[in-house]
């Protein structure tokens, strides 16, 4: 009995070890501590060529992140390529001549 | 004449007993995916296997990920400086372990370390006659003895994948900041924005998960099959190894084309 008792105490240190290695990559390693803002608002911006950008890509102002890449369609009326951008809810004071480049 | 049709019934032979073995296998793993409720009626049996088969193995994956990445530390220090790119060295480390390495060499370890055991033992439980011993008491030994190494392998791969890569990332750490003098947050920041929660991280617990299936399976079926004598059982032992690398490997390539392959 002794020893099955050590032997799930071994097993249950084993798997919460696990989960927190898995915790760890998840917190510590991937972004997702960064896309729990996820809301913010969508602005659309047009190009005449996209580039090299992609879906995901960081919206930065003045060189600091305000924001992502969510989507990059092209329109067939205007042969232009929209890129809609997710801009963090905090930067809501974006004045309304803001145009936007690709760097 | 006789050589040319001699060729051909090698040739058949061959054939029909590889598809006859394949056949077999799956026969064995759809009766061990069966035998689940076994685990449930009686989980100390699964705890043990979770013991043999996770547990001992700890060691060997925490510090063998440790040193893959203090080796993945220096080297990509080495390539990364050369283009004065060092503050990448987290993403470096961290993409490549995430990805590929930590369920890859996680896998190759297991296999030698847990999967060559597995056959061993049920290899000399066929040997020894116990298998035919628990069926002559009316207990179904697929059920009993086998379902519950199979699935005890099945949980512990993703567990031990996740310690290798997060030991892993921790030793290229230790090198990359501790030893050659890349900044600590740059380090963390840059390996936090560019590694992707479903991309990166889901998409390695996946594979760990299916190279669990494939390497217990394949350790259980080879002893379960294997020829009852000592020279048997080496033979079997040493194909789980070879099998199992295949198969990592191969899968590792299919898996990776479709998941991150655009």
């Amino acid at each position: 009995m002794t020893k099955q008792r050590h032997l799930e105490i071994m097993v249950g240190v084993f798997v919460a070890a696990g989960i927190v290695a898995l915790f760890f990559m998840a917190l510590q390693v991937s972004n997702l501590g960064n896309i729990t803002d996820q809301e913010g608002y969508n602005v659309q911006a047009r190009f005449d060529n996209i580039g090299g950008i992609k879906v995901k890509a960081p919206v930065t102002m003045a060189g600091v992140k305000v924001g992502r890449v969510t989507k990059i369609e092209f329109d067939k009326e205007t042969f232009e390529a929209v890129a809609t951008l997710n801009i963090e809810k905090k930067y809501d004071q974006i004045p309304d001549d803001t145009f936007a480049g690709r760097n | 004449m006789k050589s040319i049709t001699d060729f051909f019934a090698n040739l058949g032979g061959n054939v029909l007993s590889a598809v006859q073995k394949l056949g077999r296998g799956h026969m064995l793993f759809f009766q061990m995916v069966m035998g689940m409720d076994e685990i449930l009626r009686r989980p100390s049996l699964l705890i043990k296997q979770l013991f043999y088969v996770g547990v001992l193995s700890v060691i060997l994956i925490s510090l063998s990920g440790f040193f893959v990445g203090m080796v993945l530390g220096l080297q990509g220090y080495y390539t990364l400086s050369q283009f004065g790119a060092e503050a990448t060295l987290g993403v470096m480390v961290a993409a490549s372990l995430v990805r590929e390495l930590g369920p890859v060499v996680t896998a190759l370890l297991f296999a030698g370390r847990a999967g060559s055991a597995l056959t061993a033992e049920v290899g000399l439980m066929k040997a020894t006659e116990q298998l035919s011993g628990l069926e002559m008491m009316a207990v179904n030994p697929i059920r009993r003895v086998l379902t519950p190494r199979l699935f005890g392998g099945i949980i512990s791969m993703p567990l031990l994948a996740a310690m290798f890569s997060m030991f892993g990332v921790l030793g290229g750490w230790f090198v990359g900041v501790g030893l050659l003098g890349v900044d600590d947050g740059t380090y963390w920041s840059q390996m936090q924005t560019k590694i992707d929660l479903h991309e990166d991280i889901y998409n390695g617990i996946i594979k760990s998960i299916v190279f669990g299936v494939v390497c217990t399976w394949i350790a259980l079926f080879e002893g379960y099959d294997s020829t009852p004598t000592s020279e048997g059982l080496s033979r079997a032992t040493t194909r789980t190894v070879v099998h199992s690398a295949f198969a990592i490997l191969g899968l590792d390539f299919i898996l990776t084309a479709i998941m991150f392959g655009e």
